[in-house]
């Protein structure tokens, strides 16, 4: 009786998770016609690849699926190496303020960026960065680097002090047993907290709407927001689209997931 | 509950044997500085500590550079721009000091955010917190396919924020939507809606309904993480003492996670609160103001109508009351050791 209960219980689960993925997914394999079909077909009576081959020709959308990449991986890349180097220095160095330093960080990781939008876009107006890669990729390091620091100390307090102790004990400096004893043992966790930066940046809305304002400096997630018309909406389009949009997430989340589950109950939960 | 130290050896999965053995190889290297003079004890240790205070500031220097520059430095920008009153016509800065707030007060806008957004992240948080738990325990133990069933349910929150809420706005469409033609099909034809995302009364608990699907997982991940850390002998014992399946959710589990499901809860309030892009691409903070929640509303006067000085006012309130939610899971983190 109890088995039963928890099956039932599994399977509305997967009912409520996988609906909308579903019904994205028939929608997208839909041909121009069979969309507006009053009430709509679940299954696609004649499926067809046409949306997916739309959306990427349409214009624009390869160019935003590039600018996505490269402010993507230049954040996360930038963000592992600023948060790999503050993380060991709150977690084993010890100075002056310290404390108090790695409060402030904490604080900035729930930081509300609706209160600084207005200023951010003005500072970096007056800097020239509006509308360019390099100023949106500097908005989104600022936001990600506390998460990084956060994320990848909780990974440094699981790796013993003593290893560092005896390779300072062998006459290593302190900088020497980071780089030859600590960083290869943290591997893991900064693959983690680079999977977790990219899922954030790839996905970030608010920035890239307001400091993006032509259009082929766009990232993905605002424009895909091209395929809703104001009048009516292309869904075939748009839900093909979006699948293009989430591939890459899931691919990466297919390698990861592991290590990124592992980093974010440690992170989050345990520290 | 499991000493937080315990935990961690727990779950972190050690450094690999390969790795071990390279540092071991590189320390062997280095033996030779042994005949090295060493320095007296005392010296050694204040040397330690001059090079750790030059070092930590190097290696923290950078996250808190970036960190002043992006968050504090705009953040004193925006109190300063929420003593003046601004215009959209001229670029004309009035200083008005703390009238602006008391007007702001007194004028129904403000109060409506804050209402709107109680509402929407109480519920949000509410109804992760409560599938996250139920998913968790579903999941907990194992049956076949498990690892499948557990990837899969974490998808919602793997996808980027936009892309749910368009798969949403799909669903709530009256004539192509999902949701309409499933009531329709169980015999519940009076329930469906010409327009979910339309109707003022509804618009906001339809936003509330993807903000759950979105982020449940979160909670469903972190509570599982934590059931798994629950001792196999507290089950046992109280089975032994005939305790039935409710009470042992009650006197065992609840007890057991209820410090990871606090400070899930408050982690995900703030992200609630601050979240922007489900609300904005499902209903634009309408219909008539109905879903506005302060992120959405400070956008919108802030870059569709241009009212700066308002707009910082609003910015600087929500900036306190997320402050007070950080504070107190900064608090709890101490609490529990993990800082």
């Amino acid at each position: 009786m109890r088995s039963i209960l928890r099956a039932v219980g599994i399977l509305l689960l997967l009912l409520f998770v996988l609906a909308p993925f579903a019904e994205m997914l028939s929608m997208a394999l839909k041909g121009p016609k069979e969309q507006f079909v009053i009430p709509p077909t679940f299954l696609p009576r004649h499926a067809t690849v046409e949306n997916f081959v739309d959306a990427w020709n349409q214009p624009n959308f390869s160019r935003y699926f590039l600018n996505s990449l490269a402010v993507t991986i230049s954040t996360t890349l930038l963000v592992s190496v600023i948060a790999i180097f503050g993380a060991y220095g709150f977690t084993r160095l010890k100075f002056r303020g310290r404390g108090f330093f790695f409060v402030i960080i904490l604080f900035s990781q729930m930081f509300c960026l609706a209160a600084i939008m207005v200023p951010l876009y003005r500072i970096l107006g007056n800097l020239g960065l509006i509308d360019t890669y390099a100023g949106l990729v500097i908005a989104y390091v600022g936001f990600n680097v506390p998460v990084g620091v956060w994320l990848l100390r909780s990974f440094l307090v699981s790796i013993p002090l003593e290893l560092e102790e005896a390779a300072l004990v062998e006459g290593c400096t302190k900088l020497k047993a980071f780089v030859r004893v600590v960083l290869p043992l943290m591997r893991s966790g900064i693959g983690a907290t680079a999977a977790y930066i990219f899922f954030v940046s790839w996905q970030e809305f608010l920035f890239a709407l307001i400091f993006m304002t032509s259009q082929n400096h766009r990232t993905l997630p605002v424009g895909i927001l091209d395929f809703v018309g104001q009048y009516e909406t292309n869904w075939g389009n748009l839900m093909a689209a979006s699948i293009l949009v989430i591939i890459p997430v899931f691919v990466i989340f297919i390698f990861l997931q592991r290590q990124l589950i592992a980093g974010l109950t440690q992170g989050a939960v345990k520290g | 509950m499991t000493h937080p130290g315990e935990r961690n050896g727990r779950a972190s999965d050690g450094p690999p044997a390969s790795s071990a053995t390279d540092v071991d190889r590189s320390w062997m290297g280095s033996t030779n500085r042994q005949k090295r003079r060493r320095p007296t004890a005392a010296r050694r240790s204040s040397l330690a500590e001059e090079n750790d205070t030059l070092l930590g500031y190097i290696f923290t220097g950078p996250s808190l550079v970036i960190l002043a520059v992006m968050l504090f430095i705009p953040m004193g920008y925006s109190i300063a721009l929420s003593l003046f009153r601004t215009s959209m016509a001229n670029s004309i800065y009035t200083f008005v000091g703390f009238r602006g707030f008391l007007d702001a007060l007194m004028n129904g806008d403000l109060w409506r955010i804050v209402i709107n957004s109680v509402a929407w992240t109480a519920a949000v948080v509410a109804g992760q917190l409560v599938i996250g738990m139920a998913g968790a325990m579903l999941l907990a133990d194992p049956f076949p396919g498990r690892w499948l069933v557990r990837s899969l349910v974490i998808l919602p929150w793997v996808i980027p924020g936009v892309v749910a809420a368009l798969m949403w706005r799909l669903i709530y469409d009256a004539q192509l939507g999902l949701l309409n033609a499933f009531l329709t099909k169980i015999g519940l034809m009076q329930l469906a809606r010409e327009d979910w995302l339309g109707d003022p009364n509804l618009a906001l608990w339809a936003t509330v309904l993807t903000g759950i699907w979105k982020g449940f997982p979160f909670s469903m991940v972190m509570c599982l993480a934590a059931l798994q850390n629950v001792p196999r002998e507290l089950y046992e014992a109280a089975d032994m003492d005939g305790a039935r399946p409710f009470q042992k959710f009650r006197y065992v589990t609840v007890p057991s996670i209820s410090d990871v499901v606090r400070t899930v809860a408050l982690l995900i309030s703030i992200w609630t609160f601050n979240y922007f892009e489900i609300i904005w691409v499902l209903t634009r903070g309408g219909p008539v103001g109905s879903t506005h929640i302060f992120p959405t509303f400070i956008y919108q006067i802030s870059f569709r109508n241009f009212d700066y000085g308002e707009a910082s006012r609003f910015a600087v309130i929500s900036f306190v009351i997320v402050s007070g939610f950080s504070l107190l899971y900064i608090r709890r983190l101490r609490s529990t050791r993990q800082i």
